[in-house]
């Protein structure tokens, strides 16, 4: 961590009557350095294929196995005013769309509390709190190298753009939190879910990047069903009307976590600009989490939506119609500075329309198990074997079996400064 | 002038002689109903006899915030004392209490800033820290003019106190009843040793190290 120099410290060398000796700014970082080898198969999302995994398989197929430089996350931590906090996050990944590009930033206001009630207001850009995984620095999992099927989704395609309130009731062991907020630049979410389906990455997507689709042919071209480019630019607004979400949390003490997370775009699915449709996404996110005996967390989450773009035609049906299911649970133990962590992903698409040109359907399952030393504060080696099975029709388009293994074995040294 | 103070410290030394005179002492255990040591447990005693004998606050009034933490966890004071609380952390702590004993919020740069709060009724106050929610203490403000908190043995003694009829309540935080304090009167003479069963909730109050994850 870099300590800069404060703007209020220089205050004091002016002698203004600040008695401020601590830093107005902070710092920090992760580097993320890997080892990956994807087995032979398909190739990944990034690359034009529908591989399931960050790093897949080269173009012919073979295995791949490279030494990779996958993020520098800069955070920059300011304490504004008492009860003000601002935080932008900014990443490097020479893959991505626009290399650096900016993942969040907002500032956040909580008054002292003065009563069993406290509350909390954010604004700016920010990742609404669904994921129970990516809690790390730099929107990394402690758990393993990549998060869930539904937190990559979360990662790459939800983002507001808004203003959330937050109101906590306190009591002895329990709290109880009540959120929402309003939001704008999020109406593309949706469009990876439809056209490539679930993911398992940790490539967070930054706010002024795309995602690439796969040639498939209902999409891309000038000939193709619908206008759709072949990529996504999930950070935009389209149809001028703002979203919402709203939460209910739930914790006992820090051995128990339940909550709820619903959330709706509200999207024109009409709205169509710069080659990109606003989709009407919508979906609700539970989970449970729990730490049990013998230093053991277990997390869940399940989330289930729809999401519809395209005016209405066959059947009272909207040119793309999906219905999303996917849930994940994971066991984790820790000895000492040592992890291991298991988890068991599984999802499941719904087309309900037009499956004869642009068919969506998909359902899969994944198996991650993954090692982690936190060998000291500032240094983390992990290990992490992946492997996502999945059933998706629109492969046909690609000229590819419908039923994929995508394999991918990983090592991470993650330097934080 | 020289005399006076000869004098002086005379009568002071046959004084402190006289304190250390009162050889009597209580030792103390507390319990839970699952007879597990009581740490945290403050016990307060009040002679129930004119005296005019002093004893030492136990500890600094002092509520320290280092590593993202207070310490100690609970802090018994006499009431009308001034309570610093030096900030021993680089960063900044935002220290407030909204108890109805005592409501106030301290803002506290890092290095070594101290601010100092009166507490001036008694009762419990709960700490906290508006930029680390881990953070968490307790004061309990007594008018009694002894009192100590239990070791993590669970157990308290005070020595050389003058023999005779004490009032003696016991606080924790994790009191079922907050309304009310455990108490008791007590006898002391010679050595005298009690032991009291506090109803405590099953799920104490502790004060969690800050998440080893951190993101913003």
């Amino acid at each position: 961590m870099v300590r800069v120099l404060s703007l209020l410290t220089i205050g004091t060398l002016f002698s203004f009557p600040v008695a401020a000796q601590d830093s107005f700014l902070d710092i920090s970082g992760l580097a993320d350095f890997r080892l990956t080898h994807a087995f032979a198969g398909e190739e990944d999302f990034f690359n034009g294929g529908l591989g399931k995994t960050r790093y897949g398989a080269s173009e012919d197929g073979s295995a791949n196995t490279q030494l990779r430089l996958s993020e520098i996350s800069v955070l920059a931590k300011a304490d504004i005013a008492w009860g003000w906090k601002a935080f932008a996050h900014l990443k490097f990944d020479s893959e991505q769309d626009k290399p650096v590009d900016l993942v969040e930033a907002f500032v956040t206001y909580k008054p002292v509390p003065s009563s069993a009630w406290s509350f909390e207001y954010k604004a700016g850009l920010f990742f609404p709190h669904i994921s129970r995984e990516n809690i790390s620095t730099a929107w990394t999992t402690p758990y393993t190298i990549t998060p869930s099927a539904i937190n990559a989704w979360v990662g790459e395609e939800i983002r507001a753009l808004g203003l959330e309130a937050r109101a906590t009731y306190k009591t002895e062991n329990h709290k109880v939190s009540l959120s929402g907020a309003i939001f704008g630049f999020n109406d593309p979410a949706g469009s990876l879910l439809a056209f490539r389906g679930w993911a398992l990455h940790d490539a967070k997507v930054g706010a002024f990047s795309t995602v690439p689709l796969a040639p498939i042919p209902s999409i891309g071209t000038e000939d193709s069903f619908l206008r759709q480019a072949a990529y996504v630019n999930p950070i935009r607004e389209l149809d001028n009307k703002p979203g919402f979400y709203a939460a209910l949390d739930y914790s006992y003490g820090r051995n128990l976590q339940l909550g709820a997370f619903y959330y709706d775009n509200r999207g024109n699915p009409e709205a169509f600009n710069g080659e990109q449709y606003a989709w009407d996404t919508r979906f609700l996110n539970v989970y449970a989490e729990a730490n049990l005996p013998s230093d053991i967390k277990f997390i869940s989450q399940y989330m289930r939506g729809s999401t519809e773009m395209g005016v209405i035609a066959e059947g009272d049906r909207r040119y793309v119609d999906v219905d999303f299911k996917a849930a994940f649970a994971l066991l984790s133990k820790t000895i000492g500075p040592f992890r291991l962590s298991a988890r068991y992903d599984w999802f499941d698409n719904d087309d309900n329309s037009f499956i004869q040109v642009d068919n969506n359907f998909e359902n899969g399952d994944a198996y991650t198990v993954a090692f982690s030393w936190r060998i000291d504060a500032k240094n983390q080696l992990l290990a992490e074997y992946l492997q996502v099975n999945s059933d998706r029709d629109n492969r046909v388009g690609l000229g590819v079996d419908t039923e994929q293994k995508n394999k991918l074995l990983q090592f991470s040294f993650r330097r934080r400064f | 002038m020289n005399l006076f103070r000869a004098f002086t410290t005379g009568a002071f030394l046959v004084l402190s002689a006289g304190t250390v005179a009162n050889a009597d002492s209580i030792a103390l255990t507390v319990k839970d109903a699952k007879n597990r040591s009581v740490e945290h447990a403050v016990v307060a005693l009040t002679p129930q006899f004119e005296t005019d004998f002093k004893f030492a606050a136990p500890e600094a009034a002092e509520m320290q915030q280092r590593n993202t933490l207070f310490a100690p966890f609970v802090l018994p004071v006499q009431t009308g004392t001034k309570v610093s609380f030096p900030n021993l952390d680089e960063f900044r702590h935002h220290v407030y209490s909204f108890s109805k004993t005592k409501r106030f919020q301290l803002k506290l740069y890092g290095k070594d800033e101290s601010k100092e709060i009166l507490f001036d009724n008694p009762g419990v106050v709960a700490l906290g820290c508006n930029i680390h929610d881990n953070m968490l203490a307790f004061v309990y403000v007594t008018e009694a003019p002894i009192y100590q908190k239990t070791k993590a043995n669970g157990t308290v003694s005070f020595e050389g106190l003058p023999a005779g009829q004490y009032k003696m309540e016991v606080w924790h935080p994790d009191l079922k009843d907050r309304k009310s304090v455990f108490t008791r009167m007590v006898a002391i003479e010679g050595d005298t040793s009690e032991a009291v069963e506090l109803a405590l909730r099953s799920v104490r109050k502790k004060q969690n190290p800050p998440s080893e994850e951190e993101y913003n």
